[in-house]
């Protein structure tokens, strides 16, 4: 293992270093000192273990974040249920509004009623019904001239 | 090394005890409802996590309060992510702890623009657990501490983001780029620039100790 590999290695301050340059550095003492050097920093800059109080909350760390998503899956599950209510109302609405819409009276021309499938009561030519808006009109009894005023 | 992965599958070669599963194994056990894996991902990182965010609180409160922050955000967003990345087979290369990181930091840099809670260098409100019975050997190694904490605090943000992703968080070039949206080239050029400086500064500690 040449001492340029070592050094770069040395110089990317690994947590562990493998057998093959502990070993080089056993028998270079440039690479040993340049070791020691990025050991020094590790030691100097590293954050200090936690304390034992700070290691008691960590190990509560699991319960509080279980119990923060929990308490946010909640919320978020009373909001859908709620948004959902709201659209299903929604919806609602639209219909009741359609369905009163149509129970309005409305002219039906036979021909229209023809293609959408529905039945028409009668028929222009079965003589039942009048045949054209001619004759409705004529069927629409205006007073004659001698009934005169009422 | 104790993390060896052989290149090929050996069945005569199997271990008698099985590995521990990947991070991103157990984020989809997480998800597909085992209880275990998540404890198992909190015990994981919790402490890595806690050194990195106290490198920049003010105290320990703080540095607890935001991984606690970090990791229920860690944990809705890769509840969102995982599904998408199992779907195109990439869960195994999902780091956690990057994705961890990266939120942490994030959630930091947030504080700083949102409150300006961070000092620079909270360096007076961390306690050095040190046993030495001499207490005067004691009181000079934590100033040498105090002043390589703020040497390292002094450095550039994006050097300092990467110093101390890889050495609290422990994580590797290619993830300390994947937590801070950088490549993996980018991330060891700036990690080089840090540890020179912080070499100037040991050397000017050194000087100022033989004088």
């Amino acid at each position: 293992m040449s001492c340029e590999t070592v050094q770069a290695l040395l110089l990317e301050m690994p947590a562990e270093l493998p057998d093959d340059t502990q070993a080089h550095l056993r028998g270079c003492a440039d690479c040993a000192a340049l070791a020691k050097e990025m050991s020094l920093i590790r030691g100097l800059t590293a954050m200090p273990k936690p304390s034992a109080a700070v290691r008691g909350r960590l190990s509560g760390m699991e319960q509080a974040v279980r119990l923060t998503l929990d308490e946010k899956e909640r919320r978020a599950s009373t909001w859908r249920r709620g948004a959902s209510l709201a659209v299903a109302a929604g919806l609602g609405a639209l219909v009741t509004g359609l369905a009163l819409s149509n129970t309005r009276p409305r002219s039906v021309t036979v021909s229209a009623a023809g293609e959408s499938g529905f039945e028409a009561p009668f028929s222009a030519d079965d003589g039942v019904g009048p045949s054209s808006d001619e004759e409705l009109f004529d069927e629409v009894l205006w007073p004659t001239s001698d009934e005169g005023d009422l | 090394m104790t993390n060896f992965d052989p290149p090929f599958s050996a069945p005569h070669l199997r271990l008698v005890e099985s590995a521990a599963p990947s991070d991103a194994a157990l984020c989809v056990a997480h998800l597909q409802g085992d209880p275990k894996a998540f404890g198992e991902l909190v015990a994981r990182h919790q402490e890595a996590l806690y050194k990195l965010l106290r490198r920049y609180a003010r105290n320990d409160e703080e540095a607890l309060e935001l991984a606690q922050r970090a990791l229920v955000k860690a944990f809705e967003a890769a509840s969102r992510a995982l599904p998408k990345l199992v779907r195109k087979g990439q869960a195994e290369t999902f780091s956690f702890r990057a994705w961890l990181f990266r939120i942490a930091i994030n959630l930091k840099k947030n504080q700083v623009r949102d409150a300006r809670r961070w000092a620079m260098a909270p360096l007076e409100a961390i306690d050095s657990h040190h046993t030495t019975e001499d207490a005067g050997v004691a009181f000079e190694q934590a100033e040498r501490e105090k002043l390589m904490r703020t040497a390292v605090m002094s450095l550039s943000p994006r050097q300092r983001d990467v110093f101390a992703l890889r050495i609290d968080g422990g994580l590797s070039f290619a993830e300390v780029g994947e937590a801070l949206g950088i490549n993996e080239a980018n991330a060891k050029t700036h990690f080089h620039y840090a540890v020179a400086r912080l070499r100037k500064e040991v050397q000017a500690l050194n000087q100022g100790d033989l004088r």
